[in-house]
């Protein structure tokens, strides 16, 4: 609490300069006022959790409602509890802030009328760092404010805002890409672009995208790149034998110069990444799907990360954020690496309650730290776009398998994790992963007969002590299992009858469930009917 | 400095009485009190009780007082220093009382309307005689913009509700500014600006009927 609380002071010294003594200071500005009273609510949420303090809390909390409620009927300056302030924090004026249900990161100000907080779904804004967000803005929603940006006065945010940006209007839109916010923010030169920021000493980052057919989604992806606060990396795009070459190479155009391009015969996405591994200088690897995009953050905290843990990382992950696309896609590489169930039906039913996405870890959580094993189980799973891999370990490990066209992000992971790796995750949601909506359930039994084919490679190729082989043994019994049924579903909804029971007898076998031999029952006395009813009961799932 | 500035400081030398000064705030005070009554038109009939219930009108009056300091700064004369007294606790009474802000060297020549809701942030240069301003306003730098400057609102000048009107700009006499503009530009005479960005949407129009009352008509100048 001290900390932020003199950090917050320095900077309003700072911008009030001729203020006359820290006492009229803190009498005059109304914002540091109301900060006072947060940063006290703060410490005090933090103190319950430490019983002997209690006695202290029983004190505190009056006065921290007492100081709250002041700053709310004086200045109407409404800095809730729920929102997460970093330190050298500055409210201009007053009158009308609502900050809640919100992380605001260091070095920011905001401005008299302004409103930052979550949309009715409950998921809030994340602004990050020396951010200046003038008067009468709106920022609601979960909207991501990337370092450095501005948001000028009386803009109401409507999507994300890149680093650097200047933003403006309502709806706000960029309006200048480099955008120098230190002398309006008033930080000092050393707070307001920290040493390490230039990228001198921070490993390069070689980000890795295969395409394949994706004229239309690859300005997005691109422009996520380039807009990224991490600025240590180069791109390689590796045109996989697009049909679309021609309208490709136009949309790609505005950014040749900054990119490596390379064209080859469409070998699978396997070849196409590990051309561009073969290409590519950088000490990691971030791989990104030509038609998903990262948060401006994205680099920047994996980055972090990866170099936070001694030795340095060698697979880094995150959250991705998996929404429906409304326009078909034509072609998709895998958007999950495991055998879990496909992620459409429920991202499906979240774009109809929520009208957005849903995170990757709701549908493959992952729980305790990711080890060889755990990826096995599956406790952890790794999304394709989201994961930055050491360039040494990747090569180790042996690259890419480029006979596997399912599955093969899956295959790679598993092998760098059992070169007794570290990795890490980070919970945070750095990326977003399209799914498209069609029949999935086809796409989910390749997925999952992939999955069997690397589990099987694995099993002979790896040199795996008796636990992990017994892991590894349980997990692959499964996915048979699991490949099996869908396979049974698919041939009952098709009307071959005999070939789902022998596909189901198959799965009951691995799969003790109760479901699965009624239906097994059923097929056997009343095939017709037992359809009619697992269509209607899939249908309705989905 | 403005002519304007100047011949205040011309006026800065002569001695004033503490009989003057309080003859000229009175009178001042009766003429604003005069205006918010007919603008509102609400209440029992009299000027007073208009004076009561006016938040605006305790801001003006507070920025009267608070101007006079600052345009007639006498060390030696008591007036002064009573003016200098009532304005650091006006200064305070603004923000705690009406919820706004209104810089102390604003020239507001004549009566304006100041919103009666207050979250009105003003450090405009001048504002002219006979306007109106609505509540959740801010005038004063454009920060982001870059430019120094400040703006001047001209006389008859209608500005709506959450109006931020920032730069060195001049609005001209008679000029609208609608409901949630974000104004960066100087606006001519008589013209309708609206938007944000905002964009000049009618050249020759007479807000007269606008500034009649305190009711928001918002369809007079969405044509063209």
């Amino acid at each position: 609490m001290t900390t932020a609380f003199i950090a917050d002071v320095r900077r309003c010294a700072d911008i009030d300069q001729g203020h006359n003594g820290l006492l009229r200071l803190f009498a005059d500005s109304y914002g540091l006022q109301a900060l006072l009273a947060y940063r006290l609510g703060r410490y005090l949420l933090r103190a319950g959790r430490r019983y002997y303090l209690w006695p202290l809390l029983l004190v505190c909390w009056p006065i921290y409602y007492v100081l709250s409620r002041c700053a709310r009927v004086a200045y109407d300056i409404r800095l809730e509890l729920s929102a997460d302030i970093g330190p050298g924090f500055y409210v201009g004026h007053f009158g009308a802030i609502r900050v809640r249900r919100c992380r605001i990161g260091a070095n920011c100000s905001i401005g008299q009328l302004t409103t930052i907080s979550a949309a009715a779904d409950g998921r809030g804004p994340v602004i990050g760092d020396r951010v200046w967000i003038g008067a009468h803005t709106q920022i609601v929603g979960p909207h991501r404010v990337g370092s450095d940006a501005t948001v000028g006065a009386g803009s109401v945010v409507q999507g994300d805002i890149p680093a650097r940006a200047l933003c403006l209007g309502n709806p706000a839109r960029l309006v200048r890409h480099n955008y120098n916010n230190r002398r309006i923010l008033r930080l000092r030169e050393a707070v307001a672009y920290p040493d390490h920021a230039d990228g001198h000493d921070l490993p390069l980052v070689s980000v890795i995208i295969p395409a394949y057919k994706a004229e239309a989604y690859i300005h997005e992806t691109l422009e996520s790149v380039f807009c990224q606060t991490y600025h240590n990396f180069e791109v390689i795009l590796i045109n996989d034998g697009s049909p679309d070459t021609e309208e490709f190479e136009r949309a790609i155009a505005p950014y040749r110069d900054r990119i490596v391009y390379i064209r080859q015969e469409n070998r699978g996405p396997s070849a196409a990444r590990n051309a561009g591994i073969h290409r590519a200088r950088g000490e990691y690897l971030a791989f990104l799907d030509s038609d998903d995009a990262w948060y401006p953050t994205c680099l920047a905290a994996q980055v972090e990360l990866a170099l936070s843990r001694q030795p340095r990382c060698d697979l880094v992950y995150s959250d991705v954020l998996v929404y429906l696309d409304s326009q078909e896609r034509r072609y998709r590489i895998s958007s999950t690496s495991g055998s879990h169930p496909s992620p459409e039906p429920a991202v499906r039913r979240a774009a109809k309650s929520r009208g957005g996405g849903i995170r990757y870890s709701d549908i493959c959580p992952s729980l305790g730290p990711a080890t060889f094993e755990s990826l096995l189980r599956e406790d952890c799973q790794a999304p394709t776009s989201c994961t930055m891999v050491r360039r040494q370990a990747a090569i180790s490990a042996g690259l890419f398998d480029e006979n596997l066209r399912r599955a093969e992000d899956y295959d790679l992971w598993l092998r760098i994790a059992h070169r007794a790796s570290n990795m890490a995750y980070a919970r945070e949601v750095l990326g977003k992963n399209r799914v498209v909506p069609g029949s999935l359930s086809h796409d989910n039994l390749k997925m999952l007969e992939g999955v069997v084919d690397v589990l099987r490679k694995l099993s002979t190729s790896l040199d795996l002590s008796a636990s992990e082989r017994s892991v590894l043994q349980n997990k692959l019994a499964a996915a048979e299992a699991q490949v099996e049924l869908e396979r049974g579903k698919a041939s009952l909804l098709d009307g071959k009858y005999d070939q789902a029971l022998a596909s189901l007898r198959a799965a009951g076998s691995l799969l003790a469930n109760t479901k699965l031999r009624l239906a097994q029952l059923g097929l056997k006395f009343a095939p017709r009917l037992t359809r009619a009813i697992v269509g209607a009961w899939l249908t309705g799932k989905r | 400095m403005s002519p304007h500035h100047a011949e205040v400081d011309a006026l800065n030398s002569a001695p004033i009485t503490f009989a003057q000064a309080l003859e000229q705030f009175v009178r001042q005070f009766a003429a604003d009190a005069r205006f918010y009554h007919g603008l509102t038109r609400a209440g029992p009939g009299s000027p007073a009780w208009t004076a009561l219930r006016n938040r605006g009108l305790w801001l003006l009056t507070s920025h009267r007082v608070a101007h006079f300091c600052v345009r007639r700064r006498n060390l030696r004369s008591p007036v002064w220093w009573i003016a200098r007294l009532c304005k650091s606790f006006g200064a305070g009474f603004n923000v705690l009382c009406c919820r706004s802000q209104l810089a102390d060297d604003c020239e507001i020549d004549g009566v304006a309307y100041l919103s009666n809701h207050g979250y009105l942030l003003c450090s405009a240069l001048s504002i002219g005689s006979g306007s109106l301003i609505h509540d959740r306003c801010t005038f004063g730098h454009s920060v982001a913009g870059g430019g120094a400057g400040l703006p001047a609102i001209g006389k008859d000048v209608w500005i709506g509700p959450d109006c931020v009107i920032a730069g060195p700009l001049t609005v001209g006499d008679g000029a609208t500014v609608l409901p949630g503009t974000v104004l960066t530009f100087s606006v001519p005479p008589r013209a309708v600006v609206k938007g944000n960005p905002a964009r000049i949407v009618r050249t020759d129009f007479d807000n007269s009927q606008l500034r009649r009352s305190l009711s928001i008509v918002l369809d007079v100048a969405t044509d063209n």
